[in-house]
């Protein structure tokens, strides 16, 4: 995972500097090309992301096992796309809130009761299952071995 | 009566009057669909048992006494859906033997209404795309020329509805999924707001986005299949608890009073001439009709795609993160469980899946939160203020669904030239509202011989479902410009008009 220090991830979050938004700050050394550890634009932020993309790192981190040829397909497909996401960095949107969802919506709540027309028995719980045994989902050991 | 050509409200009538039996109107169909199908390929399953057992319970209904709204109307359901004991693919291989466990409440309150299940639809691969070329399996073709695609993801929905398979199907849509295909074959595809059909058992790809609407042949079969499946489901929680107005009941025959906005920033100049020309026609029809056009702003136009293609890979990479090969679908085994993991998936999805997950994981990732997936959610809180001010000037807004009509196979290899195929259809997308496409003319597009249709996308506030199809009957009353093409797949045959659009 990208940590805060993460040296391949010169930037990094510094939160509480205002309430309402985030700063993004460059600080690692030597990036002369952003102004060398001072505070960047969100602008031009967002131009230089997409040229320093590690596709291994974020398929690692999306479970895929890609091979050589979907790295660098992939890879290349990612940046175009993101260069042109990046055009978003021009829309002013410092005094609006962020929306996760557009319809008015409130916090839903229920019966603390069981709905039985919604459960699924055992045995249809896994139905679908690659492999089951003695009524559980098996899967690859997880914990190694004692020792 | 004909089931395969008329259209849902006429068989309706036909099966409530008793004159012809729900199984009858199961068997000509499954017939049809099992010949037509080998040319169109809009289904990925077909279900005959579940089809011909809705068909025995609606003929004991009707015995019984009651009358059904879309009794013995034959429909096709994308393959997103899920129903029980039926295979579940999402058109994708990590699910390719998938058998769900439970029914989508949107398919309960359809068979609730007498509609009788012909079977499931090929699409996108987890409905993500424009073409039906993303799906794993069969990618279905354009009834109106079988060399062009029928847009997406809803393909096969869209195909089967366009090609005369069935008169309705159910699709989804999170960015233009129902009303670009619905423009490509030549029918009526409609969105309604978000949360106005509950999402439980659709196939998740865009949480906030994802919604289930109807492909019909008219406006008042959409009408008549949304009053069955929308209204609030207490299995989804961000289904919304109103009262979902009955549509069929309202629609109109002409557009006096009304106040159609014309969005600025879609300048038609961009279009090619032909297709400029067409929209310009659909305007002054409007007007015709008796509606006053008003130029209305949105200033984020150009901004949608970029906004979109942050919010939907960021909550697909989310959504998706559930098919791992432990609980269900494909395992590619490894030496561990980490292993296992990233085999299988990348065994199980194919390019466009794995693109959207990258590119979400990467939007999502610590130190590029904010940059990419908080900075969309802002701008999508300008999509819905942008909206918001236009609704004060205008009742409904008229655009293009697509800027061009279908495209031939393979002829958007490029992925971002694909998305941009959603301009028109995203910004509504990111605020939630009801939008439906209705057929507005034909061209004969540069590289083709025969005239494809176009669709016109009509898009209201929040929640006014009823107006929204009441203003699309009243402009496809007055035009009938999906009776002027005939699919090549029924070519031979002599097509009538359906007779239940002109009552």
């Amino acid at each position: 995972m990208f940590g805060l220090a993460d040296p391949c991830n010169p930037v990094f979050l510094v939160h509480g500097l205002e309430p309402e938004d985030h700063h993004l700050i460059v600080v690692c050394p030597p990036a002369p090309e952003l102004g060398g550890g001072r505070v960047a634009s969100r602008e031009r932020f967002l131009v230089m992301a997409s040229d320093r993309i590690d596709i291994r790192h974020v398929a690692k981190l999306a479970r895929l096992a890609l091979t050589e040829d979907e790295v660098a397909l992939y890879g290349a497909q990612l940046g175009n796309l993101m260069s042109h996401v990046d055009a978003l960095a021009q829309l002013d949107t410092a005094e609006v809130p962020a929306t996760a969802q557009v319809i008015p919506s409130r916090n839903v709540q229920r019966a603390d009761a069981l709905r039985p027309e919604t459960m699924l028995t055992r045995e249809a719980a896994l139905a679908n299952a690659p492999q089951a045994q003695l009524g559980f989902f098996r899967v690859p050991r997880i914990i190694g071995e004692e020792g | 009566m004909d089931p395969i050509r008329d259209s849902a409200a006429a068989i309706a009538r036909a099966v409530n009057a008793h004159e012809v039996s729900a199984a009858e109107v199961a068997e000509t169909v499954l017939a049809h669909v099992e010949r037509a199908d080998a040319s169109l390929l809009a289904f990925r399953t077909l279900t005959p048992e579940l089809l011909r057992e809705q068909a025995r319970l609606v003929d004991a209904r009707l015995a019984a006494g009651e009358t059904l709204p879309l009794a013995g109307v034959p429909v096709a359901l994308k393959d997103n859906l899920c129903v029980t004991g039926t295979r579940t693919t999402a058109g994708s291989k990590i699910l390719e033997s998938f058998v769900a466990p439970y029914t989508a409440t949107a398919v309960s309150k359809l068979l609730a209404a007498g509609a009788l299940p012909v079977g499931k639809t090929n699409l996108d691969e987890f409905a993500m795309g424009s073409s039906g070329e993303n799906s794993a399996f069969e990618k279905p073709r354009n009834p109106y020329d079988l060399d062009r695609v029928p847009g997406g993801s809803s393909a096969g929905s869209a195909a089967a509805v366009g090609g005369f398979e069935t008169p309705i199907s159910l699709g989804s849509d999170t960015g233009g999924s129902i009303r670009e295909p619905a423009a490509f074959c030549n029918i009526v595809g409609f969105k309604p707001t978000y949360g106005r059909v509950s999402r439980y058992g659709l196939i998740a790809f865009a949480s906030s986005l994802d919604q289930i609407g109807p492909f019909a042949r008219t406006v008042e079969d959409a009408a008549l299949t949304y009053d069955a499946i929308a209204g609030h489901d207490p299995l989804d929680a961000t289904s919304v608890d109103r009262v979902a107005e009955p549509t069929a009941s309202g629609l109109r025959t002409d557009l006096r009073g009304v106040r159609v906005g014309i969005v600025k920033q879609f300048d038609l100049a961009s279009l090619a001439p032909d297709v400029r020309a067409c929209y310009e026609a659909a305007y002054a029809d409007l007007e015709r009709l008796g509606a006053t056009l008003v130029e209305v702003e949105l200033p984020t136009a150009d901004y949608g795609v970029a906004t979109y293609y942050l919010i939907a890979p960021a909550e697909c990479s989310s959504n998706l993160a559930r098919f791992d090969g432990v609980r269900y679908g494909l395992r590619v085994d490894g030496a561990d469980v980490g292993e296992m993991y990233e085999r299988t998936r990348e065994a199980g999805f194919g390019p466009e899946v794995k693109r959207r997950i990258l590119i979400g994981t990467y939007a999502l990732s610590s130190g590029y939160y904010d940059a990419y997936y908080l900075k969309a959610q802002k701008a999508r809180t300008k999509f819905a203020q942008d909206f918001a001010r236009a609704f004060e000037r205008c009742d409904v807004i008229a655009s293009p669904a697509a800027s061009t009509p279908a495209f031939t196979f393979n002829a958007k290899s490029d992925p971002v030239s694909m998305y941009l195929m959603d301009y028109y259809t995203i910004p509504i997308s990111l605020a939630g509202l009801p939008s439906l496409s209705v057929p507005c003319g034909a061209v004969v597009p540069e590289d083709g011989t025969r005239p494809m249709p176009l669709g016109l996308q009509l898009a209201t506030p929040l929640f006014a479902e009823r107006e929204l199809l009441g203003i699309a009957h009243a402009y496809e009353r007055a035009t009938q410009h999906a009776q002027k093409l005939t699919p090549v797949t029924e070519s031979t045959m002599s097509l009538r008009a359906p007779s239940g659009n002109l009552a």
